[in-house]
């Protein structure tokens, strides 16, 4: 009989243990989504009107949309070749982080799969403005006024966020200095 | 937990090593146990809905039970007394009480799997049938994990019971056990409680043979859904979720992988389940039975999701082809329609309801019920083409030939992987386009040009895969020859019936399609 | 015939419990060549003698400072625990487990990593983490740092994480299926080849320059760990320039250092007095130090704790010497076939990203 308490206690223990070994696991089974999206359309009568991934706020220029986690290729392949070219080898080769200037945008990127995505839009000059139409020198009540309350603010900058998307305006004496979109990585 | 995380497997050493330890009288409550904390686990709101379609279920059988107990009582103690009217005018009463409490059940669970799975939908439907003049907000609902099984295995129960076929479970634990046991719970098989309840709620001493048995069937299931399945997934969703590039041929392959994958994810996902009960010695109903090697729709449907195809049978089908109305129908029909015509109309119109119901149940998407609805136009075309076909056999004496069979395999496989493509695409329009394209748009060029090594697969995954095939085939055809390999495998020495699972499981650690850099992914099945 | 059954099920259990063991080993990465930097948090286990100085850090303390230059001028025995993208808990909890084997007179910690205050890569978290050995350090190390796609299961069994790589497998992962050999000088990672500096982008604005409460917290508790044990502590900023170094993140490091009453020396403003230069001190356009710049910037650093703080010069000490004469050969070795190799093909070939078999 102690033998088998003592075996039940023991198991119980090894269970235990390997299940605390699972910190920071995969969400537990809602059941009922596909997160990653295989192949049936169980949600998709309700996804239909929806659209897809929010990537938040988009900068829109010659055409082409520009947003955080997108894909760089299109956007090299309709503004062509850039202004200035900068690229640094991350540590012990895990891919190449590249900075392209056009004008007086400025596109950082980072590597997944063989491939680059943007991490930041940057607008550095009142040559440019953001798709709801604010500019290096516009005032910050411009800003509230296009993009309402900011989703937190710091002694130079108000900032928003939407989808996966940080949209942060700079200030200096009540005045847009830098525009910065930038992606919210996990 | 998935199946195939790691939390579960956990999880399942704990049960079954807890299961063969504690004494023997609390084995099935400690499943009861167990099955509502991995219910917990998934989301603790989900109990609250088990729990109302379990209390209600046991509550209302017992009901009727007592109405039909006390009825022959009363008929027995009255026997000599009562006229043959006034016994069947005391019957109907009796049904008619017992049919009220029924009804209100089926209201109750059949109501909570509609509202928490078709809300949406109909809120969709409203809204883009008013063409946007009414924006009805969505719900935001929690869907509970399993629920279409664990509600139509009780509907099951409780209709039994209303016609007497099973007696009333009156432990309401047990009844609970039947309703959560948490192998079933998120993808089936639907157990009818005569058939589970001997062997789930007996007691069990460990045997090597019906463990291992369960283990070897665990690890057949785990080589499916993992090496093969998942591994698949990924150049699935990537050839289905952009239509626009991926059309004409690269829907025919889509077809052909989709087709293997939903076999594996299934079948796979029910092997791990039966195999679990099995290694507690619960026998859980089959599920499958070959259905690639069906020669006809028909009968891919008699050997594909077995346990739901019989539940709508006699759930569905049976009760509407006798009930009042649709007698009425056919005499109405035979009398006016004449005899040919007549006699088809009742059968017709049993199964258009099946099979409505089944693509409902499947999904709320309109995708599900076309797919449905095609299930049961093919099925109603290929019986009123058999006179042809018979003439064909006579003439032709093909039928039973390998080669002719063959054709049969192959032709029925291409044909339900087809209409299952309602499955993989958007919406109905674009499922038609896209499965047009296969014929309108020729493109073959992407097997010999390296195009099929862009779509999220490597040379190494397409090896993998074709000797996963190349086994599952192997095995399934063995099975055909040999009935049990599993029996085969046991009568060989014990070490060669062990180390064979060894290597199975060696070869689904290695050759798995899990962890970094693999979507971790549900069964397709989990869903319904 | 039950004993049988029984002796088989224990003999296929011990088999299939050693092909798990093999099979993990072959298909762990082995970084014993062009990424090697997974290799190095291991390799610290292997040198048996002790250090003075201990540098703990991300690449800027491995790829800057040259150990051999240490020990060749001053007689400083040191040792560099540092792995790519090392996080400061990383380092903390490095620190806290170097510190089971030895006791430094000297911790030097590079404060570049305080500006992550999140798990950030999967990869260089197996990298700084796989090679620990199996303490409190190593599971404390595990639980900070994991993103959220990762389990700790599968630190537990590597083979989960690294099953599928058995369609990479190279020659090393045979070759070194048992051993491995060094890569690193002392954690020192050697590159002579040389590519100048160019511009730098802009610096972008920050809307909070405020560096992490996470990483500044495991800073603290290095600093309380080294007090604790009668250790001296030196916060430096190796003199790179890129990534940028804000002087708010500066100023916040100084803020910190004064109120801890510790060191911390920012090393970009005096790259001239180093002797740096950096058209051809670095090896990757001005990210990291070459080994000519390792060795001013060792050579500078070396003076300077020889100045300031109470080491050995264990030069006289045949011990020492001994030990610290096959690691010169190594280092020696090591640089002439890198200098060969430029002369030969204009470009290394058995190191960095050319090495890196597909």
């Amino acid at each position: 009989m102690k033998k088998k308490v003592l075996s039940i206690m023991l198991t119980c223990m090894l269970s235990l243990g390997i299940l605390a070994g699972c910190g920071s696991g995969d969400s537990p089974a809602s059941g009922s989504h596909y997160d990653s999206a295989p192949p049936t359309s169980q949600d998709v009568g309700t996804q239909a009107d929806t659209p897809a991934t929010d990537l938040g706020y988009i900068y829109t220029a010659n055409g082409v949309d520009v947003a955080v986690k997108a894909s760089m290729e299109p956007i090299v392949a309709a503004w062509g070749e850039p202004d200035k070219y900068f690229e640094s080898e991350s540590c012990a080769f895990q891919g190449m982080d590249k900075v392209y200037t056009y004008g007086s945008v400025v596109i950082s990127t980072y590597p997944e799969n063989d491939k680059d995505y943007v991490l930041t839009i940057e607008l550095k000059d009142d040559t440019i403005t953001t798709a709801e139409g604010i500019y290096i020198g516009s005032a910050k009540a411009d800003v509230t006024a296009a993009y309402g309350t900011a989703t937190s603010e710091t002694d130079v900058a108000l900032v928003y966020e939407k989808g996966d998307c940080q949209l942060t305006f700079f200030f200096e004496d009540d005045c847009v200095t830098n525009i910065t979109y930038a992606a919210i990585m996990n | 937990m998935l199946f195939t995380s790691i939390e579960f497997v956990g999880f399942l050493i704990l049960v079954v090593a807890l299961y063969y330890l504690v004494p023997r009288k609390i084995q099935w409550p400690l499943l009861l146990v167990f099955s509502y904390i991995f219910y917990y686990i998934a989301d603790p709101r989900y109990l609250l809905f088990i729990l109302v379609t379990t209390l209600s279920t046991y509550g209302i059988s017992i009901v009727m039970e007592n109405i039909n107990n006390a009825s022959k009582e009363y008929l027995a103690a009255h026997k000599a007394e009562l006229s043959k009217e006034e016994k069947k005018a005391y019957k109907a009463g009796v049904k008619a009480k017992k049919w009220k409490w029924l009804l209100i059940c089926l209201f109750l669970n059949i109501g909570i799997l509609s509202v928490t799975k078709y809300t949406n939908f109909v809120i969709n439907n409203i809204n883009s049938f008013l063409n946007d003049t009414s924006k009805l907000q969505l719900v935001d609902m929690i869907v509970p994990m399993g629920i279409s099984f664990y509600t139509f295995q009780t509907m099951g129960y409780i209709i039994d019971v209303y016609r007497g076929k099973q007696e009333a479970q009156r432990n309401p634990f047990k009844l609970a056990l039947f309703v959560s046991f948490f192998p079933q719970l998120v993808q089936g098989p639907i157990s009818r409680y005569g058939d589970l309840a001997p062997s789930l709620f007996a007691e069990h001493k460990f045997e090597e043979k019906t463990f291992t048995f369960g283990l070897y069937r665990l690890l057949w299931g785990y080589f499916k859904k993992v090496v093969i399945a998942d591994r698949m997934l990924s150049a699935v969703t990537t050839l289905v979720q952009q239509p626009e590039v991926y059309s004409g041929t690269y829907v025919f392959v889509a077809m052909l992988f989709y087709a293997f994958e939903l076999y594996c994810d299934f079948t796979g996902g029910i092997d791990i389940t039966i195999g679990i009960a099995e290694m507690m010695g619960i026998k859980l109903a089959e599920n499958f039975n070959l259905p690639y090697f069906s020669k006809n729709i028909k009968e891919y449907w008699n050997r594909w999701h077995i346990t739901m195809g019989t539940w709508f049978t006699d759930y569905i089908f049976y009760p509407i082809s006798v009930c009042g109305p649709m007698l009425k129908i056919s005499k109405w029909s035979r009398n006016h329609l004449g005899e040919v015509i007549g006699k088809r109309v009742p059968v017709y119109l049993s199964s258009f309801v099946v099979w409505l119901t089944t693509g409902i149940w499947h999904g709320a998407a309109w995708n599900f019920i076309v797919w449905g609805l095609m299930n049961f136009v093919v099925i109603m075309i290929s019986q009123e083409l058999e006179p042809l076909y018979a003439k064909f056999h006579k003439r032709f004496s093909v039928k039973g030939k390998p080669l002719y069979e063959g054709f049969q395999i192959i032709r029925t496989i291409l044909l339900m992987s087809a209409i299952r493509m309602f499955d993989c695409y958007r919406d109905v329009p674009l499922t038609f386009q896209m499965v047009g394209s296969m014929f309108t748009k020729c493109n073959p060029g992407i097997f010999t040009d390296g195009s099929l090594m862009q779509i999220g697969l490597t040379a190494s995954d397409y090896i993998v895969l074709f000797i996963g095939l190349i086994i599952v085939l192997t095995v399934s055809i063995l099975k055909v020859k040999v009935g049990s390999v599993r029996e085969v495998l046991f009568a060989k020495p014990a070490f060669v019936y062990y180390a064979v699972m060894a290597v199975m499981f060696l070869v689904i650690m290695v050759f798995g399609a899990y962890g970094v850099g693999y979507d971790s992914s549900q069964f397709i099945y989990n869903q319904f | 015939m039950k004993n049988k059954r029984i002796t088989a099920v224990f003999l296929v259990l011990i088999l299939t419990l050693g092909s798990l063991y093999v099979l993990q080993r072959l298909l762990v990465p082995k970084y014993q060549t062009g990424i090697v930097e997974g290799s190095m948090v291991e390799e610290y286990y292997k040198d048996e003698s002790d250090h003075e100085v201990l540098f703990i850090g991300d690449c800027e303390v491995y790829e800057n400072f040259s150990t051999i230059t240490l020990w060749e001028k001053y007689g400083i025995t040191s040792y560099i625990r540092g792995s790519a993208q090392q996080l400061t808990w990383q380092s903390y909890y490095l620190l806290e487990d170097a510190l089971k084997y030895e006791t430094p007179k000297v911790v030097v910690f590079n404060v570049l990593a305080l500006k992550y205050n999140e798990p950030q890569n999967e990869a260089y978290n197996r990298m700084s983490i796989d090679g620990m050995k199996w303490f409190m350090s190593k599971i404390n190390n595990i639980k900070a740092s994991m993103t959220e796609e990762e389990n700790f299961i599968d630190y537990v069994f590597p083979l989960l994480r690294y099953h599928s790589r058995w369609s990479e497998l190279t020659g090393d992962d045979f070759k070194h299926l048992f051993s491995k050999n060094l890569v690193t000088h002392n954690g020192y990672y050697m590159r002579v080849d040389s590519k100048a500096q160019s511009e730098f982008p802009d610096p972008r604005p920050l809307a909070d320059y405020t560096l992490g409460e996470k990483a500044m917290g495991y800073m603290q508790k290095m600093v309380n760990l080294c007090k604790e044990k009668g250790i001296k502590i030196i916060l430096i900023k190796a003199p790179t320039e890129y990534p940028h170094w804000y002087d708010e993140w500066d100023a916040q490091v100084v803020e910190f250092a004064k109120n801890n009453n510790v060191e911390y020396i920012n090393y970009i403003p005096l790259q001239d007095e180093i002797g740096l230069d950096m058209s051809v001190d670095t090896y990757d356009a001005g990210l990291h130090l070459n080994t000519s710049g390792a060795e001013k910037m060792a050579d500078y650093f070396g003076a300077y704790l020889k100045a300031n703080y109470d080491l050995t010069d264990y030069r006289d000490n045949e011990k020492y010497v001994a030990i610290w004469q096959e690691k010169v050969d190594f280092y020696n070795a090591m640089k002439a076939q890198q200098y060969d190799e430029l002369e030969t093909y204009g470009e290394l070939v058995s190191f960095g990203a050319n090495a890196i078999e597909d």
